[in-house]
């Protein structure tokens, strides 16, 4: 058992060994690289600044999977808040004709926040069911359950644009 | 799942991995250790922004220098900023804060200005905050009122949480409805000529739980684990009256 706190030493060891994994993740959910950066830059400065009311609880690495996410999750709501501008290039873009596995990534952006972020976690992150059900919070059969269920909607999706 | 695995690949392709860098991290936990907002989420529309000129503006307040002058400092040190078509005007002030207005190609902004910060906020979608000079290619403003709240950690020292906006030119008063159910009024301003608009503009400033009283994200609830437990903005409403107490329109927030 652990005293109270993490110490910087650990939080900048994570950051060195596994910043880019949380970049990956976070690219993938805001589907923004620069706002990505960003996210991860502020999630582990506000660990960083924070590392004393770490409890322990779980790993240091879950600990800040815990706060970038969360940072990420209030980018995403702060995004949608937000009127958005589209040039006429980018209409021009977006009416294209899609390309093979766009059906797919779409039907990525339509699935629940919950099952999002269990598919990139799992992906990217290579983390456990636990692993990911401490970053979210949730339970590990929820877990389970949000990539069962990711999995049958990309499946079906799949289906159709074969069939 | 083959083609899921090359569609995440794709995804997480355009992630800048040079941006990492541990001295930012450094450099933006030291940031928040000062309560202070970035500016580098900086966005024009109807959004709080920082000037982030921190080391010139403390030094110029520490030796006397208003407010004003700070802002001018700040915008001037700040080419990305709206641009100015006008003159700074203090709308009010108090001890260490100042409301702060100026006309842009955006319409009204309002710079909520403590020693050496200043969040700021500009678009504000209300009838005749937008000049004719508007380039913004914004929506054209449809509103009544409009508001917004700076960051928690900008509190000027008192511990306050400042909420202002702006109300079209016959709106008599102005409540703000909190998220935990309180309902305070807001004094309004009439602008003054420099600004050559007849919008009115609003400020309330209010103590926050400590717990609500983020830096970056005020309403933001942290459990022991720096988990979000509940992040609400701490407004939930802005409303304006008419001169005959009738609601004009009450704006969520």
């Amino acid at each position: 058992m652990r005293d109270k706190g993490a110490t910087a030493v650990e939080i900048e060891a994570l950051y060195r060994a596994r910043s880019h994994v949380f970049l990956y993740t976070v690219t993938a959910f805001l589907r923004d690289g620069e706002a990505a950066a960003d996210v991860v830059q502020d999630g582990f400065a506000l660990a960083l600044g924070r590392r004393d009311s770490f409890r322990g609880e779980a790993s240091v690495e879950t600990w800040v999977w815990q706060i970038v996410l969360n940072v990420a999750r209030d980018r995403e709501r702060w995004r949608r808040r937000q009127p958005r501008t589209v040039t006429l290039d980018q209409a021009g873009e977006r009416m294209a004709e899609p390309a093979a596995g766009d059906d797919l990534d779409a039907s990525l952006v339509t699935l629940p926040e919950r099952q999002r972020l269990a598919v990139f976690l799992r992906y990217y992150a290579d983390m456990s069911y636990g692993q990911i059900a401490d970053a979210l919070g949730v339970r590990t059969g929820t877990v389970a359950a949000s990539l069962h269920a990711a999995h049958a909607a990309l499946r079906q999706q799949l289906e159709e644009v074969a069939g | 799942m083959r083609e899921l695995a090359a569609v995440l690949d794709e995804l997480a392709a355009e992630a800048p991995v040079d941006a990492l860098s541990w001295r930012d991290v450094e450099a933006r936990s030291d940031a928040l250790k000062f309560r202070s907002r970035r500016g580098r989420r900086r966005s024009l529309v109807r959004a709080i922004v920082a000037a982030g000129v921190l080391a010139i503006a403390g030094t110029a307040v520490g030796v006397g220098v208003t407010l004003l002058d700070q802002q001018e400092v700040f915008h001037d040190a700040a080419p990305d900023d709206p641009e100015r078509l006008g003159p700074l005007v203090e709308i009010t002030s108090g001890e260490n804060w100042s409301l702060i207005a100026w006309q842009s190609n955006f319409g009204l902004c309002l710079d909520f200005a403590i020693p050496g910060n200043s969040p700021f906020a500009c678009d504000f979608p209300v009838r005749g905050a937008k000049p004719a000079a508007d380039t913004s290619g914004s929506d054209p403003p449809v509103h009544m009122i409009a508001g917004q709240v700076s960051g928690g950690g900008l509190v000027g020292g008192d511990g306050k949480t400042t909420i202002f906006g702006v109300a079209a030119a016959d709106v008599a008063a102005v409540n703000v409805e909190l998220s935990d159910g309180r309902v305070v009024g807001a004094p309004l301003y009439d602008a003054p000529p420099e600004l050559q608009t007849t919008v009115r503009v609003f400020i309330v400033r209010l103590p926050l739980s400590p717990e609500q009283r983020d830096p970056d994200s005020p309403g933001t609830i942290y459990g022991p684990g720096g988990e979000v437990l509940r992040s609400q903005s701490p407004v939930r409403a802005f409303i304006a009256y008419d001169r005959t107490g009738d609601v004009y329109e009450r704006v969520e927030h």
